[in-house]
C-alpha cells in the first residue's frame, strides 16, 4: 500500500569497538521511508552511511535503538532468521563485487528466485522482462565479464528487485560509473522502485544522483544533519556539483545543522568515492 | 542450490579446474602405480610359497622361518609324516640355475625347485603331465618361462649348474606346464628331489654326499582348524626344527616387510602430498572468492550452502581426477611388458582409489573453514 511505512528506525546507534577506539558510527538515527518512496543517503567519508545500511541489510546488529522492516524487528531475529529474512524481504546493490562471475546475467538474476525456492520457467520469465526493462534484453547469456561497468550494475539491480523485496538498498550504486551511465542507472533504478511500492534506500556521493530521489537525508558524523524533502531543494542540490555553494542558494531549514564551516569541510569531495 | 552453484563454478571453469584434475590424475597414477607395484613385487617374492598345497612349513630350529638358510635333513620328512594329524608332508629343496637358450638367446634364471613326487610342494600342471618318476630326467616349467622362452611340451631345455668350478650342463624333458609360479623374483622349474639334488649348484664338497638335504617340509593336515594345534605338536614331537604357517613364511623372507614397509611409506607420502597440494590449491581459490562468498552471504544464501557448494566442487574434481588417473594407468598397464613387476589386485586397487577419493574432502577442509568464516559485511567492503 502506498504511504504505509515500510522501513523505521528508532533511535538507532551502532558503536564499532576495535581494540578500545570506540567510534560512534550511527547515533540515534531515527528515520522513515513509506512504501514507493525512494531515498537518498549522502554525507562525507565516515558519517556512518554504509553502517546504517548495512544495519538495515541486517547485516550489522544495532547497538542500540531498533530497526522495524515491515514491523518486524530486525534486532529480535536470531542469525538464521535474519539470513532468511534478507533473502526475502530485501534487495541489495552494492558498490562493486556485486556479481557470481560464472553464473550469466539471467542465472545471476535468477538466482535470487532460486534462493527463495523458486524454479522453473514462471521465474526465468520474470527475470527475462526484468533485464529486458532494463536493457539488456541481448546480453542475458553473457557472464559478468563480458559485461561493461553500466550493465554489470543493471543486472545488479534486477537481482535486487526480482523477488519482489519490500526494501531495496543500494550503496554508491554509481561509484563506478560515468555520468551518463550513472543518469541511466539511476533513473530506471527509481522508476522501479516506484512501480513496485518499495521503499528505497540509496548511498550516493554523487549529489547530481538526488534528482531521482523523493527524499535527501544528509549524515554527519553518525547523525542526521538534515532531510530535503522540497523538489525544489532537492533539484537545486542535485544541480551543484560544488557543495559548498549550497548555503548560499538554498535557505536552511530548521531541520538542517547550519554549520557552514562543518559543511564546507566535510561536503566538498563531492565526487570522492571509496 | 549448492549443487547448482557448485557445478556452474565448474563448468565455467573448465580450463582451470581440468588442469587441476590432471594434477590429481597424475598423483592418483603415482599411487596406483605403487599399490600396484607393490602387489607385484610381493608376489614375484611368494607366489610360490602362497599358492601352495599345503597350511604349514616346517624349517631347522633357529633360521626364523628362512627357506634359504634352513637345512633338513631327509628322515625329518618321515617323522614330520608320522605326527598325528599331518595328512603329508613333502620336503621342498630350493636352488637356483640357469636355462640356456639356443644361440643368440640370453639364458633365463629360474628358481630350482625339488619335490617329492605325489607329495605337497608340486603344482597342478595346466598343460601336460605332473612328474611321475623319481628318477626320469622330466622338470615341469612356469608358464611365463614357456612364454618367454617359448618352450612346449616335450621340447627339451637344457640347464646350467656350477659345480665346484666346474659348469655343468643337464638336459631335461619338459612334461607340464604350472602356471605362474614366482619365487624370489624368478620364475620356477620343478624336478624331483632326487633329480634336484643330482643337479642343484653346490660346494665342491658336497657333490658325492650320498644323504639328501631339504630346505623345508611342506604340510597338509587332516584338520584345517588343527593349525595351532599342530604347530605346537610337530616340534614336540621331532627335534631341532619350528614350524609357520605359509604367510608367515613369505613374511619372513628376507627383505619382504622392509620391501613393503617402503612400498607403504611411498603411498602414504603421495598421500600426503595429495592432500596438501589439493588443500593449497582450493585454498588459494577461496580465499581469491572471498568478496563473491561474502556478496552471496549478504544476498541471503545460508551458510551450509556456500560450504556445501565448495565441497561438493571438489569432490567433483577428485572423482573427475581419480577416474582420470585410472583410466590413464589401465593404458599403461595395457601397454607394459609382463616382465614389469605389476600386479592389481581388487582390494589393493579398491584400497587406493578409495584413499584417493578422500584427498580432495581432506584437502578441502581448509578452504570450507575459510569459506564458513567469510562475513558477509565483506560485500560493503567494511
Ligand atoms: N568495522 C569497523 N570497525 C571500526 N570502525 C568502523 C568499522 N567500519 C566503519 N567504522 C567507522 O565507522 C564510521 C562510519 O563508517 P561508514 O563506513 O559507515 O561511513 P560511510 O558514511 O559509509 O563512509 P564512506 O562515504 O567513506 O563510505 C567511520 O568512522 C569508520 O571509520
Ligand atoms: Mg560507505
Amino acid at each position: 500500500m502506498k504511504n504505509e511505512i515500510i522501513l523505521e528506525t528508532k533511535n538507532a546507534s551502532k558503536i564499532y569497538d576495535s581494540n578500545g577506539l570506540v567510534v560512534k558510527a550511527v547515533d540515534e538515527v531515527n528515520l522513515q521511508v513509506k512504501a514507493g518512496e525512494f531515498l537518498g543517503l549522502v554525507g562525507p567519508s565516515g558519517s556512518g552511511k554504509t553502517t546504517m545500511l548495512a544495519m538495515l541489510a541486517t547485516l550489522l546488529r544495532e547497538t542500540e535503538g531498533s530497526l522495524l522492516i515491515d514491523g518486524q524487528d530486525l534486532g529480535s531475529m536470531s542469525d538464521t532468521q535474519r539470513t532468511k529474512f534478507r533473502r526475502e524481504k530485501i534487495g541489495f546493490t552494492f558498490q562493486s563485487n556485486n556479481l557470481v562471475p560464472y553464473l550469466t546475467a539471467l542465472e545471476n538474476v535468477e538466482l535470487m528466485l532460486k534462493l527463495n525456492k523458486k524454479n522453473g520457467r514462471k521465474s526465468r520469465e520474470k527475470a527475462i522482462s526484468l533485464l529486458t526493462r532494463l536493457g539488456l534484453a541481448d546480453r542475458m547469456d553473457n557472464l559478468p565479464a563480458q559485461l561493461s561497468g553500466g550493465q554489470q550494475q543493471r543486472v545488479a539491480i534486477a537481482r535486487s528487485l526480482i523477488h519482489d523485496p519490500s526494501v531495496v538498498l543500494a550503496d554508491e550504486p554509481t561509484a563506478s560509473l560515468d555520468t551518463e551511465r550513472a543518469n541511466q542507472v539511476v533513473q530506471i533504478f527509481a522508476d522501479l522502485i516506484h512501480e513496485g511500492n518499495r521503499a528505497g534506500i540509496m548511498v550516493t556521493h554523487d549529489l547530481r544522483m538526488c534528482k531521482y530521489v523523493d527524499k535527501v537525508v544528509q549524515m554527519v558524523d553518525g547523525k542526521i544533519a538534515r532531510v530535503i524533502t522540497n523538489r525544489d531543494e532537492i533539484n537545486l542540490l542535485a544541480g551543484t556539483s560544488e557543495f559548498d555553494k549550497l548555503p548560499k542558494k538554498a535557505p536552511v531549514k530548521e531541520e538542517a545543522l547550519p554549520v557552514t564551516g562543518l559543511f564546507k569541510a566535510n561536503l566538498s569531495p563531492a565526487f570522492v568515492g571509496n | 542450490m549448492s549443487i547448482y552453484l557448485s557445478l556452474k563454478e565448474v563448468w565455467r571453469n573448465k580450463g582451470r579446474f581440468f588442469l587441476f584434475s590432471m594434477v590429481i590424475a597424475l598423483i592418483a597414477v603415482l599411487v596406483l602405480f605403487t599399490a600396484g607395484l607393490g602387489e607385484g613385487l610381493a608376489s614375484a617374492n611368494k607366489e610360490y610359497l602362497e599358492k601352495l598345497d599345503a597350511t604349514l612349513l616346517v624349517f631347522q630350529e633357529g633360521t626364523d622361518y628362512s627357506t634359504i638358510e634352513s637345512r633338513l635333513d631327509y628322515q625329518k620328512v618321515k617323522r614330520v609324516q608320522r605326527v598325528d594329524g599331518v595328512a603329508a608332508a613333502g620336503p621342498i629343496g630350493f636352488s637356483n640355475l640357469e636355462i640356456v637358450l639356443d644361440e643368440g638367446l640370453d639364458s633365463v634364471d629360474v628358481s630350482f625347485i625339488g619335490v617329492e613326487v605325489g607329495k605337497p610342494g608340486l603344482p597342478a600342471p595346466i598343460i601336460g603331465e605332473t612328474i611321475r618318476s623319481r628318477q626320469s630326467k622330466v622338470v615341469m616349467i612356469d608358464q611365463r618361462i614357456a612364454e618367454t622362452a617359448n618352450i612346449g611340451i616335450g621340447d627339451y631345455i637344457t640347464v646350467k649348474s656350477t659345480q665346484g668350478t666346474d659348469d655343468k650342463f643337464y638336459d631335461l624333458r619338459v612334461t607340464g606346464i604350472s602356471d605362474g609360479q614366482q619365487y624370489f623374483f624368478q620364475p620356477s622349474i620343478f624336478v624331483s628331489l632326487a633329480i634336484w639334488d643330482k643337479y642343484r649348484p653346490k660346494a665342491d664338497a658336497n657333490i658325492y654326499s650320498s644323504r639328501p638335504v631339504t630346505n623345508v617340509i611342506a604340510v597338509q593336515l587332516e584338520d584345517p582348524n588343527a593349525v595351532e594345534n599342530i604347530t605346537q605338536l610337530i616340534p614336540a614331537m621331532v627335534k631341532d626344527v619350528e614350524v609357520s604357517d605359509i604367510k608367515t613364511a613369505y613374511e619372513s623372507a628376507p627383505g619382504y616387510s622392509a620391501q613393503q614397509n617402503t612400498l607403504n611409506t611411498m603411498k602414504a607420502f603421495t598421500f600426503l602430498i595429495g592432500v596438501l597440494v589439493i588443500g593449497g590449491f582450493f585454498q588459494i581459490q577461496t580465499l581469491q572468492k572471498v568478496p563473491q562468498i561474502g556478496m552471496l552471504k549478504a544476498i541471503g544464501t545460508p551458510n551450509p550452502v556456500v560450504a556445501v557448494a565448495s565441497i561438493l566442487q571438489i569432490i567433483f574434481v577428485t572423482i573427475f581426477g581419480v577416474a582420470l588417473g585410472g583410466l590413464a594407468v589401465l593404458g599403461l598397464v595395457l601397454g607394459m611388458p609382463s616382465s614389469v613387476p605389476i600386479l592389481f589386485t581388487g582390494t589393493s586397487v579398491l584400497i587406493a582409489v578409495g584413499s584417493l577419493l578422500l584427498i580432495g574432502p581432506l584437502g578441502g577442509l581448509v578452504s570450507i573453514r575459510v569459506a564458513l568464516k567469510v562475513e558477509p559485511l565483506t560485500a560493503l567492503g567494511m
